[in-house]
């Protein structure tokens, strides 16, 4: 490892990895050509920088210049005001309980997500019959739109009428029901578990392109060197999947902690505070009981400083910017004596310590796996099949719900089956709202937009993993903090921007902020994978006399289609589920200007919400993103030959 | 290397430079406070799955009738009303005509037409006086009653017939006895399902602090922690630890929570909107027997019920005068009116609309409680704020480790500041 890392340029400008080893001296034509190469990144960079800081940078601004505003109850600036929001967001008594909260969810869910993902993603990474159907079922969740899904939890867990309940009292579980999120002892859990139900399918997914970016050799090599599986865990695959590690680590921190939906629409409407997290606490501060939208920009500019310390601190500790490659990217002979090294050194370790007292536990083990070979076929099988169908079952609730009367929603106990099948819902609902044309404008927006982002993320992805430039890392950070506003407190500002360039309700501005907003991700996630691809390719391609960009899309892309995929799919469902913003930029029924999440809105009434055209219309839309995924998985497979077959 | 302009430094003037172009340029855009005086912007809640056809259709009627004029029209769900009408206020992007459940703070900031402004005597005349009083802020009218709920008890025949009773309990003293009685048969009934979550528990406490005797507001004074809304917070913190509630009352709400309770026949006794079709559509489609009554009161309190309107209100805009006062003269025609009531299934707030349902099967029977209705203090501007406390914290009063006089001592606060 030390040698490999020993063949990186030092750090300093791009170094175009010449075959002579001494660089030749600059002559004036020279000098030009050097300063064109050290501009190389920005000029790779440049579409990103524009539209990120185009789009967001004033709606940020302007949450800040908020924090200072004295805003009353209606909205109306009274002028400025110092630091009076923030004097009195520390002055309220709920706030520590908000802290607690807030760094709770935060680490529960981040934690259990990454580990439930991990054990995921590298089941999923072994082949078995049926793998394709847990990776469809995977889909459902991510693709769903989380307002539906946390709705149809909430019906999950009601307490005489909920379905939970009697799925627990049937099989013995429990004597009496729970009201899993109105009791406030339970409820802050209860919403967690719905946190990391859905936010495993994107962190597995994440995982499992890093997974696939390991070259089959160096598995190989380990197991020809007497490496057991857990070995071979420990100490090949989790440090060569710490880029994919890091992403997924640093994109959940901020989704989960910006985690609006999910708790908002389970719990937003009991009394007290026992499951607000800060950016629920903000909504709430704003919009429903403070009613001080200057405060709540003091909280939000909060919540991006303690973001922005935790990202840093985290990247500090696991240092994206080492370069990760080198540990995959030497040659073959030196990657085997790496191996063998790391085997050896921590079978040796085991050898004197371990063995003599586990011996008897060893035969075990060794009757266990022989038992587990002869069943492994049927036995993944059957594990991956519980695995989709515990991912599903909150959508064939819905399903089941979206046939069910009202009455039925909330009989007690819950029945399992609507009494009549009113599969006529799923045609009325077409004629309730013009469904079709909410279809076709979702459709549309998140396609250009998902493009765009492809467009714009690959050539940054790549030169960030190509090149080492002073403020690499810093253009990685700055791209993180666009996740980091929780997208209420940047409502008033975008609006503003969108009278000035008169795109309220047009397309091009609705697709270009969600461009905007969904870059990050889609730079570190194909940056991370990129990383992991050895270099080699680009020097002997570069040799061949390809220039950069041809390397980056007839070699280097293919190479990362898990990742591409990924962020495809990523960025679609993001896309076709955004609904705050949609909502106030992007809706003009006038025009047929309105996405879907906006459109079937109209079933939710003062009183009268219509569950089962809600449900209804929430599982068509599940539909596109699950066959775009249909579509292009085949891509996520053979992207893991093509990446070990080289 | 020291001097190279790095990208990170780049991406920083650029930001730098945007924001401020942005800043400087998107300042005090006030082109569209300035109405062309011939098309107006309407922004509604949503009430039901109709409400937005019914617009559709009126404004199609309207732009017949009135040619040139154009009504733009935008119908919001009550869970986005708020963020999204502050957004358009913040931005000064006023709508012309605005349906929500508050006003004082609007015609507070200046920013209302007076009533008599945008339509005639006559009209105005047809309000039910204590609606329109309702809708006045330092004794002028800005809003225009537009909806109307009349709230009280709905009680389950059955259930009460089976626990030996012959009508729903008239004193605190009766509604215990018979809370006791019902949880005693054999039907696992809950005698009274309470909702004191962030929906409707304003109104539930409400309600049960008149009945006591008790107030939000009592002669110009805040009262909400007066010792008879202490007394009733306390009444209704044993009601649930003595089991005669469903679980968790602090976090249950109404259209999902205690409404379906009482249409499965669970429940004895439950606070509802009258006539309320979301409620009652279930209520009759399961075929219980039920009756109609005002809460049981206490210290000899007059019954009363509790009267609720949401409002219509016309921004202040160069050149929109005659437009908004040609539309709410349209909508408020006795016909288009009643269309509308019974589209929402809601109550009438115009004498017209109430001679207009004062016949109906159904209706009859609200329309003349509304009369009798109490209102909460929504022309004080800081009632907005204090509900959302109430709405967010009342529920954790009943909660075993709330002290109520505490809790409702610290919303007394919150009145009394923003006085």
């Amino acid at each position: 490892m030390e040698n490999a890392a020993r063949t990186q340029p030092p750090d300093g400008a791009l170094q175009p990895r010449e075959p002579s080893g001494e660089p030749p001296p600059l002559t004036p034509g020279r000098r030009r050509h050097s300063l064109w190469e050290r501009l190389t990144p920005l000029r790779w960079l440049t579409p990103s920088i524009a539209v990120i800081s185009l789009v967001v940078a004033f709606p940020a601004a302007y949450m800040v210049w908020m924090s200072f505003l004295r805003i009353d109850r209606i909205g109306q600036i009274d002028g400025f005001t110092g630091l009076a929001n923030y004097r009195r967001l520390f002055a309220e008594p709920a706030l520590p309980q908000i802290i607690g909260n807030t760094a709770l969810w935060l680490v529960v869910v981040v934690g259990l997500t990454v580990l439930f993902s991990l054990g995921l993603a590298q089941f999923l990474s072994k082949s078995f019959f049926g793998r394709r159907l847990v990776r469809l079922a995977l889909i459902v969740p991510w693709a769903a739109s989380l307002v539906m899904t946390a709705t149809v939890w909430r019906f999950i867990y009601e307490g005489g009428n909920g379905l939970l309940n009697r799925l627990l009292m049937d099989i013995g579980l429990l004597n009496a029901p729970v009201d899993w999120y109105k009791d406030p002892s339970v409820a802050f859990f209860s919403i967690m578990a719905v946190g990391i139900i859905t936010s495993i399918p994107f962190t597995t997914y994440v995982l499992l392109a890093g997974l696939q970016t390991i070259p089959h050799e160096v598995l190989e090599a380990a197991k020809i060197d007497g490496a057991g599986p857990f070995a071979t865990y420990r100490h090949i695959t989790l440090p060569l999947l710490r880029p994919s590690m890091l992403v997924a680590l640093v994109l959940n921190m901020l989704h989960v902690f910006n985690a609006f939906t999910v708790i908002w629409v389970i719990a937003g409407k009991t009394a007290g505070h026992h499951a607000d997290t800060t950016v629920t606490w903000m909504y709430k501060i704003a919009f429903t009981v403070q009613l001080d939208p200057g405060e709540a920009a003091a909280l939000a500019v909060l919540n991006v400083i303690f973001l922005s310390l935790l990202v840093a601190a985290y990247v500090r500790i696991l240092r994206p910017d080492r370069d990760v490659t080198t540990a995959a990217s030497g040659a073959g002979p030196t990657r085997r004596a790496a191996v063998r090294a790391a085997v050896s050194g921590w079978s040796e370790r085991v050898n004197a310590a371990v063995r003599p007292a586990f011996a008897p536990a060893r035969r075990a083990m060794v009757h266990v796996g022989r038992g587990w070979a002869r069943i492994r076929p049927v036995g993944l099988s059957v594990i991956g099949l519980l695995i989709s169908a515990f991912f599903l079952a909150p959508y064939a609730a819905m399903l089941l719900g979206s046939l069910k009367s009202h009455a039925e929603l909330f009989a007690v106990p819950a029945p399992y089956l609507p009494q009549e099948w009113t599969w006529s819902n799923y045609v009325d609902v077409w004629e309730r709202i013009p469904l079709a044309s909410y279809f076709r404008v979702s459709l549309t927006v998140a396609l250009v937009a998902t493009a765009a982002v492809l467009l714009i993320a690959a050539p940054a992805a790549y030169i960030l993993a190509r090149s080492k430039f002073r403020g690499r890392a810093a253009f990685l950070g700055i791209v993180l903090v666009t996740q980091m506003f929780p997208a209420v407190a940047l409502l008033i500002g975008l609006y503003r921007q969108a009278l000035f360039v008169d795109g309220v309700h047009t397309f091009w501005f609705i697709i270009t902020v969600n461009t905007a907003f969904n870059l990050a991700f889609a730079i570190w996630i194909m940056h991370a994978n990129i990383s992991s691809i050895p270099a080699d390719i680009d020097e002997a391609a570069m040799i061949d006399g390809l220039g950069r960009f041809r390397i980056m899309l007839r070699m280097i892309l293919p190479l990362a289609a898990p990742a591409l995929i990924t962020v495809t799919i990523f960025t679609f469902i993001q896309v076709w589920n955004e609904f705050v913003i949609a909502l106030t930029l992007f809706n003009d029924p006038a025009n047929s200007r309105v996405p879907l999440t906006v459109g079937v809105q109209q079933f939710i009434g003062l009183y009268e919400t219509n569950y089962q055209y809600l449900f209804a219309a929430a599982l068509m839309a599940i539909i596109p993103a699950v066959i775009l995924f249909a579509l292009i998985e085949r891509r996520l497979v053979s992207g893991l030959t093509a990446g070990s077959s080289r | 290397m020291q001097t190279r302009r790095t990208p990170w430094t780049t991406f920083a003037v650029l930001a730098t430079g945007t924001a401020l172009l942005a800043a400087g340029c998107g300042g005090d855009d006030t082109s569209s406070s300035t109405g062309d005086g011939q098309s107006i912007r309407l922004v509604v809640a949503q009430y039901t799955e109709g409400t937005q056809p019914y617009w559709e259709n009126l404004i199609d009627a309207f732009e017949d009738e009135h040619p040139g004029h154009t009504v733009d029209l935008q119908v919001i769900d009550w869970g986005n009303l708020r963020s999204q009408v502050n957004t358009m206020v913040q931005t000064q992007q006023l709508p012309d005509i605005l349906n929500i459940n508050l006003f004082a703070d609007y015609a507070d900031a200046g920013l209302l037409y007076r009533a008599d402004e945008v339509m005639s005597e006559e009209r105005l005349a047809d309000f039910v006086p204590s609606f329109a009083e309702n809708a006045s802020y330092d004794g002028t009218q800005y809003a225009f009653p537009f909806v109307a709920t009349v709230n009280g008890m709905y009680y389950n025949t059955t259930i009460l017939d089976e626990a030996g009773l012959d009508g729903p309990p008239q004193t605190w003293d009766e509604f215990r006895d018979a809370a006791e009685a019902i949880v005693d048969l054999p039907g696992d009934y809950v005698p009274y399902a309470l909702a004191l979550g962030s929906e409707g528990g304003t109104g539930e406490f409400g309600t049960w602090a008149r009945s006591n005797g008790g107030d939000w507001m009592i002669d110009g004074e805040w009262t909400v922690n007066g010792e008879r809304n202490v007394e009733t917070l306390e009444f209704l913190k044993e009601l649930t630890e003595d089991g005669f509630t469903q679980p968790n009352p602090g976090q249950t709400n109404r259209a999902d929570g205690t409404w379906p309770l009482f249409a499965q026949g669970r429940v004895a006794m439950v606070y509802a909107s009258f006539g309320t079709r979301a409620f009652m559509e279930q209520v009759e489609e399961a075929g219980i027997d039920y009756g109609v009554a005002t809460h049981p009161t206490n210290h000899g309190t007059e019954p009363s019920t509790h009267g609720i309107q949401d409002y219509l209100m016309a921004f202040r805009k160069d050149n929109n005068q005659q437009a908004v006062t040609d539309f709410l003269d349209y909508f408020y025609q006795p016909e288009n009116y009643a269309e509308y009531l019974r589209v929402e299934g809601l109550l009438p707030t115009t004498e017209s609309g109430a001679d207009e349902f004062r016949d109906d099967d159904e209706y009859g029977q609200y329309v003349e409680l509304l009369e009798f209705a109490r209102f909460d203090p929504a022309a004080q501007p800081v009632w907005a704020e204090l509900r959302g406390t109430l709405d967010s914290d009342l529920g954790t009063g009943v909660s075993s480790n709330t002290d109520p006089r505490e809790l409702l001592d610290r919303i007394q606060a919150i009145a009394e500041a923003g006085a």
